[in-house]
């Protein structure tokens, strides 16, 4: 009896961890974040050119904030969560295969940083390219990308 | 077959078998794959050559598809238009009907008199009478007829008519130049069509003037009419080794996944056979737990089902949460994830159930630890349903209470599915940890069920309040927790009440629904609160640099644009058409800027434009000046410097062969008072304009302050100083932003502020939001409620069909389809009569609006012309436009010739040609105004025409709501929702009403036909219990009655059959024993006569004597053997049955009975040789003894061994007495009052009979089990 118990009481521990660390609150991806100290803008900028320039999502995580303003050339166009912009990203990334990527202008002022540049990319065997405008914001965080413009 | 039984596939072994064989399939597939790929690597060249011949003919075949509709369409017309237009049927009515049927709406239709004056046409008009005359290609030839924003694949032909040549002109609609980010937009795109059908990317030239691309990588192939002349150019790029490989690579690995997943599924099934013989509970639950997890992580690692999904099922705008590393990263992940939790939820659930219906003994230490753990983990559980909700609120891109229609589009549609089936699975396994918490909590307090639910129901939310206070971040307010957590204790109760059956749920959904709406609407109003936030993100995203990042990329697309370029060249350009070309193409439509797009010649001269939301730009001749070494520049225009806060202008030129042919620019205009776009028509909203759709603009108020003085307000409200005190002692946080409460005009307002610093001064702005009202709640309750509910219907629908066949002619079923139709549908015709009555006062409302609008601009233009005779008539009706705000169109005979909109008509976006309904309505049947739906792309408005006269020239006016938006309270969308939301409740409760009362209402026969059919059965002890009143108890007494005479009179009967039964054999005995005696009696005195007289004889005499006496003795044996042979049981009437469908059948008939009766089974077949009617009354017997032996659970087990089927009856009555164990099965014995002392001795005497046997196994106070073993059929 005991041991049928003590199954019964593993078995919803072991299952209940996954349910009891839900979507919104395991939002690993904002909490990654909080002991970075804060860095330049150029830096930041740098890190997203390598990001993007790979098709890494994962590098550009670390500078989505909860509200995200992405324009993509596949339509997608409005303010996405963190989570959204990571996925919605990746999926970007996947499909219009980037051949190369750098900023071209780039401004770090203390209040409105963005920088703009020349995304080029493979889709169905064209080569083709888009211009890029990103960003930045300062929060207590650090700095967080406000808009991602791939047109 | 011959597989089947050589391999003996029997039961699981069948999908090992189809593992194996997918195992090989998997096996040869990474065989063949590469071989494959070597393949086509070494004949690359002779496989490129077929495949792309392969492309240019399918290709072909998709534009030969298009020009034949168009010439079967023109034909089927031209055949018509020739009845129509031959006298004496002449009928312009007709015509105009003919041309504007519905089946030719997707062409553009023009008929032109043989003077080639148009006399008909549709509302598309793709040809001029310009364009028709001279014909470009022959009669009857199809080809590409180019406007700047379209291209039609056209054909002219003649309608002969005795002497007269009529015209007809059809052109189909191919390829859309222009593309607006909206949803009305209706794409049109043969070049989109082939990119999707091939994998390389398509450009077609609709001009026979091009020549074949000389560029290696591409192809080109013409494309030939009708006549197999020439009209247009495709070039596609040819496919590459590297793509084609990337491409088998790619159907391989899909391949791949699919056997696998079929590998998983039939692994699966086969494992079933083996989980169900596993002989704990709790390790069968773990193994399910581990083998859906698995196989979740297994369809999660090889991205199944969405790699072979595309759309919005996939997108993660549409929903993505980086819970567990992406499990549910889209709809149809969620939707997989969440049905494997239903899943495991409903196992565990049932489990439960029978775990605490079962077991009686508890620890009381380890129930202690129990209670605490679940109570722990259902405090938690509500935390995680919470954080669920939040997250499929907070990471979508959907407007829940915002979809546009009542039933909303499919991620919506998913999306609530998603939220249902994970809410229904968490409210079963809350019910289940529930249900435990009482059952262990029993241990120590038992004041009966009801008692002990409400005593834990009133610590629980003791303790959740207790659990909200201990949270750093509550989600979900106390409010919420004790509804939650209220109504799964109801749920809970109820369940245990009414035990497992297939309708709870129906009523889980329903809880679940419920109380997920609640928190949807809950954290939307989180999400709401929020988007304050990100409004005041959008008032300071479009700053200087980002207006000049779209300026430049409009510009510098537009000049990299052959199209474009290549128009400054052509003869008749519509330049207005190229500027909304430009647009339309651009940032500035996607991000619905207010903005413009001029085109200027070589001389700098305005030639062209187009401007939404902004004044119609000028620029001066100095703007031409300072042009960088690009022939770029991007400046503030000083004419509109003073009109705007933020405006710049870019110009760029437009360089040709060798040199400049002419000038573009583009301005966008970002002011404070321009928020929400009230200036921006619906129909180029691009939906994702300077707020996100979260709020309502109308319901926001903002206001600006700088250095403490209101500087800007956006909204109907000023605030005094007063209003706004508690702002300057608010305490920021370090991002500089705060929320507060603020109270106006005794209404409350939610305020996020936002503190920012320019030039050394503070800036505050404060975002307000009105706090929500019930009714709006309400109104979103019902938004989604309306959606579950369909969820929900169809779910009990599907439950109804699985049990039809028991349900269709009950008399339950038969009360509950009457309920059902006399309830339900004066409920749907009353829902739809009330929809009609509000759509038509809404459409009254929109038609009273522009008729009064006509009306002032009539009056306007006609004092107008009163006063000022010599004023030309566009002044007039500009004039009219400009001061009474109204925009409207003007048309001489067919043509406009004026529009306060006009740059919409002028691009040629709208049709400038009079709608051909008003026309003839207005001009030959002499209607006064003519009222009409239209359409521009996908947007429907209503147009209202009028005739007017001026001096005495007869003109037609238009206003429409596309233009002049009609503000109705409540929408035909609105009032759907809350019509049909209410209606849709109202369905389920009158569902749930029906079923109650028409299941109370039979009740008493259900039992009636139940207890009929055990008497039927032999089983004469069924009593009713009578708890009805008037007829029904009058019945059941009466029927209580007959079986108790009944009993009776079987039993005086049975008395009296065996009194008589003795006489009759005594007699019978008598006369047969009489028989032999008398011969014995003779041989006897013959004997003693012959021993008296000392006959000599004396021995022969013996001799027969002694022979006679033996053989009467014989015969007096003879005698008693057929008595005894005929005193024998009936034989038994041996046949095939199937020993579970006997017992599920034999069941049945206690179900009325206070007893729970389970029955398990752990074989698929259980074909017996056996007397049906016999094994049923062994089943009745063993069932009626253990209800007489006080027992309220029976259990029967089925199993399964090599030749026999073991049969359990398990119950817990008082059991049997240790004195009377040995007799049970001896005849006459019994401890019933009334018993006859010959059911169990008949059961064995009955499996003796089939060579099965019967056994006591177990018998105490808390229960008996008797073993039957019966012989399996051979």
């Amino acid at each position: 009896m005991v041991k049928y118990l003590i199954k019964y009481y593993l078995l919803l521990l072991i299952f209940f961890p996954g349910s009891l660390t839900p979507a919104q609150e395991n939002n690993f991806l904002n909490k990654l974040d909080t002991s970075r100290k804060i860095a330049r803008a150029q830096v930041v900028f740098n890190q997203i050119e390598n990001a993007i320039s790979s098709g890494n999502v994962s590098l550009l995580s670390n500078y989505l904030s909860s509200q995200t303003y992405l324009s993509l050339s596949n339509g997608i166009r409005g303010y996405y969560s963190s989570n959204q912009a990571f996925y919605i990203l990746e999926d970007f990334f996947k499909i219009y295969n980037v051949t190369s990527f750098r900023f071209d202008n780039l401004n770090s002022a203390e209040n409105t940083p963005y920088a703009t540049g020349v995304y080029n990319y493979e889709y169905k065997g064209k080569r083709n390219s888009a211009q890029v405008y990103i960003s930045l914001n300062k929060s207590a965080g650090g700095w967080k990308i406000t808009q991602i413009t791939i047109n | 077959m011959f597989f089947k039984k050589k391999l003996n596939l029997k039961g699981d072994r069948k999908y090992l078998a189809i593992v194996f064989f997918i195992l090989i399939l998997l096996l040869i597939s990474t065989v063949v794959i590469p071989l494959i790929i070597d393949s086509r690597e070494n004949n690359w060249e002779e496989y490129l050559t077929e495949e792309i011949n392969k492309i240019e003919q399918e290709a072909t075949e998709i534009y030969k598809k298009k020009e034949e509709r168009l010439l079967s369409v023109k034909s089927e017309l031209k055949k018509e238009l020739l009845v129509v237009l031959s006298p004496p049927n002449t009928s312009y009515r007709n015509l105009i009907r003919l041309v504007n049927e519905e089946r030719f709406s997707d062409y553009s239709v023009e008929v032109l008199a043989p003077n080639g004056r148009v006399i008909a046409w549709n509302e598309d008009v793709a040809l001029r009478r310009e364009e028709i005359f001279p014909l470009e290609y022959p009669l009857g030839q199809t080809y590409f007829h180019n406007t700047e924003l379209m291209t039609y694949l056209s054909v002219v032909d003649t309608i002969v008519l005795e002497n007269d040549n009529f015209y007809l002109a059809l052109s189909l609609p191919i390829e859309k130049h222009y593309k607006l980010q909206n949803p009305y937009y209706i794409p049109v795109s043969l070049t989109n069509e082939l990119n999707e059908n091939f994998f390389t990317q398509f450009e077609i030239f609709y001009t026979p003037f091009v020549s074949a691309s000389k560029d290696g990588r591409k192809f080109s192939f013409e494309l030939l009419n009708n006549y197999n002349n020439k009209i247009g150019l495709v070039e596609f790029f040819k496919p590459t080794l590297a793509s084609e490989i990337n491409s088998i690579k790619q159907a391989g690995e899909n391949f791949q996944v699919f056997l696998f997943i079929l590998l998983i599924l039939f692994s699966a099934l086969w494992f079933k056979g083996k989980f169900r013989k596993l002989k704990f509970r709790s390790l069968r639950v773990l193994s399910l737990l581990i083998i859906l997890v698995l196989i979740r992580v297994l369809f999660y690692s090889f991205v199944f089902p969405a790699r072979f999904l595309e759309g919005d099922l996939v997108d993660p705008a549409n929903f993505s949460s980086a819970f567990a590393g992406g499990i549910v990263k889209s709809p149809i992940e969620f939707f997989v994830t969440a049905l494997f939790f239903l899943i495991i939820s409903v196992y565990i659930f049932q489990n439960i159930f029978s775990y605490i219906k079962e077991k009686r003994r508890k620890n009381k230490t380890i129930s202690i630890i129990l209670i605490s753990s679940f109570t722990i983990i259902f405090f938690l559980s509500i935390r995680a349903i919470a954080a669920t909700v939040k997250s499929i609120i907070f990471d979508s891109a959907i407007r829940y209470f915002k979809e546009p229609d009542l039933i909303p589009d499919l991620p919506a549609l998913s999306m609530n599915l998603n939220l249902l089936i994970f809410s229904l699975g968490s409210f079963l396994l809350l019910c289940g940890f529930i249900l435990l918490i009482v059952f262990y909590f029993k241990s120590f307090f038992d004041y009966g069920e009801k008692k002990n639910f409400i005593l834990l129901l009133i610590l629980f939310e003791i303790a959740g309040l207790i659990f909200y206070f201990l949270q750093k971040q509550p989600l979900i307010t106390p409010f919420l927790f004790i509804l939650i957590t209220g109504i799964i204790f109801l749920l809970s109760y109820y369940f245990y009440i009414k035990g497992k059956n297939v309708y709870n749920f129906i009523y889980a959904l329903l809880a679940a629904s419920v109380v997920s709406i609640i928190l949807m609407n809950h954290f939307n109003l989180l999400l709401e609160r929020n988007s304050l936030r990100t409004v005041s993100y959008e008032i300071n995203r479009p700053n200087d640099n980002l207006i000049r990042f779209y300026i430049d990329e409009t510009l510098k697309s537009a000049v990299r644009d052959d199209r474009i370029v290549n128009a400054f060249y052509k003869k008749n350009t519509n330049y207005d058409a190229l500027a909304f070309l430009i647009w339309s193409n651009s940032s500035l439509q996607k991000e619905s800027l207010q903005s413009s797009v001029s085109v200027f010649n070589s001389d700098k001269k305005l030639i062209g434009s187009f401007y939404v939301g902004i004044e119609k730009p000028q620029l001066s001749d100095e703007d031409f000046n300072n042009l960088n070494e690009d022939g770029f520049r991007i400046f503030v225009p000083a004419a509109l410097k003073e009109n705007y806060e933020q405006v710049f202008t870019g110009l760029t030129e437009v360089k040709g062969r060798d040199s400049v042919i002419g000038y573009i620019s583009a301005t966008i205009v970002y002011d404070f008072n321009l928020i929400g776009n009230k200036t921006f028509p619906d129909f180029l909203e691009s939906g994702s304009n300077i707020l996100s759709p979260v709020v309502d603009i109308n319901e926001l108020r903002i206001f600006e302050f700088t250095d403490s003085k209101v500087s800007r307000v956006y909204g109907d409200i000023y605030p005094s100083r007063d209003q706004v005190e508690p702002i300057w002692e608010t305490q920021f946080s370090p991002d500089n932003d705060a929320w507060i409460t603020l109270t106006i005009n005794e209404e409350e307002y939610l305020a996020y502020l936002k503190r920012t610093y320019e030039n050394d001064e503070e800036k505050i702005t404060a975002i307000l939001l009105r706090e929500k009202q019930l009714t709006w709640n309400l109104f979103n309750f019902f938004k989604l409620f309306v959606i579950h509910s369909l969820f929900i219907l169809i779910f009990l629908f599907l439950i109804l069909i699985s049990r039809l066949k028991d349900f269709s002619y009950t008399f339950r079923g038969q009360l509950l389809v009457a309920f059902l139709i006399i309830s339900i549908i004066p409920v749907i015709v009353l829902a739809l009569y009330n929809r009609e009555v509000v759509q038509e006062r809404a459409r009254t409302a929109v038609i009273n609006e522009l008729n009064e609008r006509l009306n002032y601009l009539e009056n306007h233009i006609l004092s107008q012309k009163e006063k000022h005779p010599n004023r030309d008539l566009i002044t007039v009706f500009a004039n009219a436009g400009d001061e009474l705000g109204i925009s409207f169109g003007a048309f001489e005979n067919t043509e406009q010739i004026f529009n306060s909109k006009a740059q919409f008509y002028n691009s040629g976006f709208f049709k400038s040609k009079l709608n051909p309904q008003a026309y003839y309505s207005l001009n030959y049947l002499s209607y006064r105004e003519y009222l009409t739906r239209e359409k521009i792309e996908n947007f429907s408005f209503n147009s209202f025409y009028k005739k007017i006269n001026v001096n005495d020239h007869s003109f037609s006016i238009s206003v429409n709501d596309a233009f002049n938006k009609v503000d109705i309270i409540y929408s035909t969308m609105d009032m759907d929702v809350f019509l049909f939301g209410i209606y849709s409740l109202a369905v389920i409760i009158i569902i749930f009403f029906s079923a109650v009362l028409a299941n109370r209402i039979s009740a008493p026969i259900r039992k009636l036909t139940k207890a009929t059919a055990s008497v039927a059965q032999g089983d004469l002890n069924v009593i009713l219990e009578n708890k009805e009143k008037g007829e029904i108890k009058d019945l059941i007494n009466g029927f209580n009655r007959m079986t108790s005479e009944l009993q009776k009179n079987q039993i005086d009967l049975a008395e009296l059959e065996r009194e008589n039964a003795w006489k009759e054999m005594a007699k019978q005995v008598a006369h047969e024993i009489k028989n032999p005696l008398t011969p014995l009696k003779l041989a006897v005195q013959q004997l003693i006569a012959s021993y008296r007289e000392k006959s000599d004889k004396f021995d022969s005499v013996f001799e027969k004597v002694t022979q006679t006496i033996l053989n009467q003795i014989e015969n007096l044996s003879s005698i008693a053997t057929e008595f005894s042979r005929f005193a024998k049981m009936p034989s038994l009437k041996l046949e095939v049955v199937n020993l579970q469908e006997v017992i599920k059948d034999t069941i049945n008939l206690f179900i009325e009975e206070e007893v729970k009766i389970i029955f398990n089974s752990n074989t698929d077949s259980s074909l017996i040789e056996a007397d049906n009617n016999q094994l049923r009354r062994m089943i009745i017997n063993l069932v009626r003894n253990s209800i007489q032996a006080d027992a309220d659970e029976i259990k029967i087990d089925l199993n399964s061994t090599d030749n026999n089927f073991i049969l359990t009856f398990t119950d817990n009555g008082k059991g049997i007495p240790p004195s009377d164990r040995d007799k049970i099965f001896e005849p006459g014995f019994t401890s019933k009052e009334k018993g006859m002392g010959i059911g169990l001795k008949l059961t064995k005497r009955f499996l003796e009979g089939i060579n099965g046997n019967i056994v006591l196994q177990e018998t105490s106070e808390k229960g008996t089990i008797f073993r039957i073993t019966i012989p399996q059929l051979k």
